[in-house]
């Protein structure tokens, strides 16, 4: 079979950021080569995403909050574990060291809220988080996609994709602010926004 | 140098119990004040005197404490002399009977000697009432507290004075069982091993999913499966791999289909999405507590009831050197709701809750660790808004009212309990054993078995020894319908052949085979009935000098451990055995509450059926004594206080290898077989590899007597080259000086080149 120079390197790199999910020894979710549960650089409730051949982000669990992104050196896994902490290893790409989480306003007027965890999934196309925002008339869902490749055109950034959902009228959810200050919202158009201001899938992207 | 207070205590066999001899009060203060000097403390543990100031640079190790007595009850204010140069990162304890006090040094601006006052406390009439200064546990200071006595004043003059440390009782010869760890498997009961050389199975956690089917989790993070039908009787057992990626479990229960686990931060559920038999989803129940960065933070134990899940976070301890700061709610046990999330916190006061279970009446059952503010270890049977006694620093837990909810039953260190673990409750097919109580030890092995009763609704009771001879430490349990006991073993430390061999799975099962040993013990209003698993020999029970009892009091401080305070011999006026010799009434008069008593039976007691004795120590925890439950006394039949050969026998033993059987080995072993902690072979005399902390450079030492003496007292001083700190606690305040150099001498002696 002759493939040109471009599709060798596609099916090549194809293979390689799929061994590592479809090719472990039991095919179980949470492999920890991808995702990583234990505590990372020094945040107690984090846990760690690979996505792509070299790019992690972490999370903190308890802001709900990519809080590092970094691209671990070729030949290292990017991450090192050392009992029940990790630590990140390579090219830190965005960090967020604040206390941010995600702010709720209605008509402008910010709403007391709290932030809570809810689950992580590990599904074939993407590990999903599910963040709730609680306030005192419900609460706004946020399921958000890390999909464990990305696309052709994507190469190079760093994408999560949003799906909130009970959001309500007149209200608006606005990204922590180290967030807001490195990654670009765009909405189900396409078009980048300031903040979520209604039900609907968004993507964050940093470039 | 360890100083040592006159022994007081006439510690006659069979006589008595405590009379301490008294050393009167300085002259000049036959008023109201009397003098405690620091050069009449127990133990200056890595400290030092100038002469009759005592220079504390460190507290760990060291038992600044008096036994004064009060001839009429009245308050009592307690002055401190001293000198310190600095300010300390922490305060010092000051136990009064029980009673705290925290001192924050002020510092003194020259070496002028002040005094401040510590506080007023409630001085009890009648026993002598102990008084501890404790240093800051896990530090050391470059400037020293100079220290020169302690002052309490009275209201009434002479009613204070200064008792002598009564001399511990002398403990008859052990033997396995008998003052000593059994040494074997329970006769009524079959073990396998159920090993799988590829896993190596550090369990962590142990559930039944539906009729047949056991769930696992290993500290490595993994969930396994053990289908039961499909075990074979021999070979390899077929564990099933179901789930990865946790976090540190420690517990784990099923509810119908759903599966809970505690990890380091959360409670989660594993779902499986799309019924595939792969866990997609990790929900998190809730996570609704502060975590830090600490090691020591886990979840232990999960256990449910009523659709809530009960489990206990453990504190941190790698602060306690530094400022022993604890993040808040740490130590406490928690319910969650499985649906909601919503957290309650049940009781507090936890430090090392490895245990979770369900006891008879639904009740949560919890033991918890020997180490700081738990002179001994416990079973504590949960009760809402409880706290259990361990602190730290402002702000206090929420139930922290400065009282302690006591244990149901203290476990002592090194005699029956180290690191215990999950208890269980048994079925009714374990026989005679029925509705017992066996729990784990990661440290001292085997299993242990305590029965409970309840006396004006407070629940207490006896702890028994009750098998050794398994391969793995026990961790978790599991119960199978018939009664098959499943048994989940777990390594500490990070020695990988150690780890192997005993972690894993072993499979227990109820035989019924007849043993001889004590199954029971209940507290009388005028002593302790024992009851036995068959009757015994016709005429014998009946002789008090049988029963070699002792008792003793804890009094927790913020230093590790503790030691026993009114350590003293308790006499038997009389021993009544009932009709059908199943029991023996033991009547002791003026027993304590709160206190320990510690029954040891002759080995020469057997069965009916000929039967010999297979243990024979109890202790009974005696929170509450009854009025109205009086224990039935009559004469002994003729002939029936005749002893062929004496019941006990004293000092022929060597007390050396039974300390080091009881308290070093199960870490150290003297063969070379790996176990947590180095092993004792060729030690005597050999180069050792230390380090005064685990950052600094290795040094090498001959291991001699003082360094062992040393290593005793203060284990942190000259870490062994590859383990870290705190994994031993130290020992002298758990040892009295003679029991230290008669292990050091057995040491020496065993492991010197022959």
């Amino acid at each position: 079979m002759n493939l040109s120079p471009m599709r060798r390197r596609f099916l090549l790199g194809f293979l390689f950021l799929t061994a590592p999910a479809f090719a472990d020894e039991a095919g179980l979710p949470f492999d920890p080569e991808r995702i990583h549960r234990s505590s990372l650089d020094g945040v107690p409730r984090s846990l760690s995403i690979r996505q792509g051949e070299h790019s992690w982000l972490g999370y903190d669990l308890e802001r709900g909050t990519a809080f590092t992104v970094w691209t671990g050196k070729p030949g290292t896994t990017g991450l090192i574990v050392d009992g029940f902490t990790t630590r990140s290893q390579g090219e830190t790409r965005f960090t967020d060291s604040s206390d941010g989480s995600w702010r709720l306003s209605r008509d402008g007027e910010p709403v007391v809220t709290s932030f809570h965890y809810l689950a992580c999934s590990d599904r074939a196309e993407a590990v999903e988080l599910l963040w709730e925002v609680r306030h005192d008339e419900g609460a706004v869902r946020i399921r958000e996609r890390v999909p464990h490749r990305l696309h052709e055109s994507e190469r190079g950034q760093v994408v999560r994709v949003l799906a909130v959902a009970g959001l309500g009228e007149n209200g608006q959810l606005h990204l922590p602010e180290a967030t807001a200050g490195k990654w670009t919202l765009l909405d189900a158009e396409g078009a980048e926004t300031k903040w979520v201001d209604r039900d609907g899938t968004y993507r964050l992207i940093l470039p | 140098m360890t100083r040592i207070l006159t022994p007081g205590c006439l510690a006659i066999f069979g006589l008595v119990a405590f009379s301490p001899k008294v050393i009167p009060a300085e002259e000049a203060a036959a008023s109201r004040s009397l003098d405690l000097p620091a050069t009449m403390i127990f133990a200056e543990g890595p400290n030092r005197y100038d002469g009759e100031v005592l220079e504390i640079f460190q507290g760990r190790g060291s038992t600044i404490g008096w036994y004064v007595e009060a001839k009429r009850a009245e308050p009592v204010d307690v002055f401190v002399e001293y000198t310190c140069e600095a300010p300390l990162n922490q305060a010092y304890q000051l136990s009064f009977d029980g009673e705290n006090r925290f001192w924050e040094v002020d510092p003194t601006l020259d070496e002028s000697w002040q005094r401040a006052h510590l506080g007023t406390f409630t001085m009890r009439a009648g026993l002598p009432v102990l008084v501890l200064l404790v240093p800051p546990s896990q530090t050391k200071f470059s400037h020293p507290v100079r220290f020169r006595r302690l002052v309490l004043e009275s209201e009434t003059p002479d009613n204070l004075s200064l008792s002598g440390l009564p001399e511990p009782p002398v403990s008859p010869d052990g033997a396995p069982g008998f003052g000593e760890k059994l040494a074997d498997l329970h006769p009524a009961l079959v073990a396998r091993d159920l090993r799988d050389e590829s896993l190596t199975l550090r369990v962590s956690g142990l559930a039944r999913r539906g009729g047949n089917e056991l769930l696992l989790t290993t500290w490595d993070g993994d969930l396994y499966a053990l289908d039961l039908e499909a075990l074979p009787e021999a070979g390899t057992p077929p564990f099933r791999l179901l789930a990865r990626g946790l976090s540190e479990p420690m517990g784990l229960a099923v509810s119908g289909d759903r599966i809970f686990v505690t990890e380091k931060n959360q409670v989660t559920e594993l779902i499986d999405d799309d019924g595939d038999g792969r866990f997609e989803t990790y929900r998190c129940v809730s996570q609704d507590w502060p975590a830090t960065m600490d090691y020591h933070e886990y979840l232990f134990g999960a256990v449910i009831r009523d659709r809530h899940l009960y489990f206990c976070n453990s504190v941190g301890m790698a602060r306690r050197g530094q400022d022993n700061y604890q993040a808040p709610l740490r130590g406490s046990l928690i319910r969650v709701d499985l649906q909601s999330g919503e957290r309650k916190i049940l009781a507090g006061g936890l430090r090392t809750p490895d245990g979770v279970g369900i006891g008879n009446d639904g009740r949560i059952l919890i033991t918890d660790n020997q180490g700081e503010w738990l002179p001994a270890n416990k079973l504590i049977v949960a009760r809402e808004g409880a706290f259990h006694g361990f602190r730290s620093i402002p702000p206090w837990h929420p139930l922290d009212t400065g009282k302690q909810d006591p244990p149901a039953v203290w476990l002592p260190q090194g005699e029956v309990a180290a690191s215990p673990t999950q208890p269980i409750v048994l079925p009714e097919s374990w026989g005679p054993y029925q509705g017992h109580i066996l729990f784990g030890d990661v440290t001292y092995g085997g299993l242990q078995r305590v029965v409970l009763e309840e006396v004006d609704s407070v629940p207490q009771g006896a702890v028994f020894r009750f098998s050794q001879g398994f391969h793995h430490a026990f961790h978790r349990f599991a119960l199978t319908d018939d009664g098959t006991l499943y048994a989940g073993g777990i390594a500490r430390g990070k020695d990988r052949e150690f780890i192997e061999r005993v972690s894993g799975l072993t499979r227990i099962a109820f035989t019924g085979e007849p043993v001889f040993e004590p199954l029971a013990a209940r507290i009388r209003s005028n002593g302790l009935e024992v009851e036995f698993t068959e009757a015994l020999a016709q005429g014998t029970g009946w002789d008090p000098a049988a029963w070699h009892v002792t008792r003793w009091g804890y009094q927790p401080t913020q230093t590790y451990g503790g030691r026993k305070v009114r350590h003293r011999l308790a006499a038997v006026r009389a021993a009544t055995v009932s009709s059908d010799r199943r029991r023996v009434f033991l009547e002791i008069p003026d027993l304590v509450e709160g206190e320990v008593v510690h029954v040891r039976l002759s080995r020469s007691l057997s069965s009916a059926s000929g039967r010999p004795l297979r243990s024979g120590d109890l202790w009974y925890t005696a929170n509450r004594i009854p009025e109205d439950r009086p224990g039935e006394v009559r004469p002994a039949p003729s002939g029936a206080l005749t002893a062929a050969e004496p019941w006990f026998r004293f000092g022929t033993g060597d007390v050396g290898e039974q300390v080091y059987r009881n308290f070093c080995s199960a870490c150290h072993s003297l063969d070379g077989e790996k176990r947590a902690g180095p092993t004792f072979r060729g030690l005597a005399g050999s180069i050792r590899k230390v380090r005064p902390d685990p950052g600094a450079d290795a040094q090498e030492i001959e291991a001699t007597r003082d360094y062992l003496h040393e290593s005793i007292l203060d284990p942190n001083a000259l870490l062994s080259d590859g383990y870290l700190p705190n994994q031993m606690p130290p020992l002298g305040d758990l040892l009295t000086p003679e029991q230290i150099d008669a292990v050091v001498n057995f040491l020496i002696e065993q492991t010197s080149p022959r």
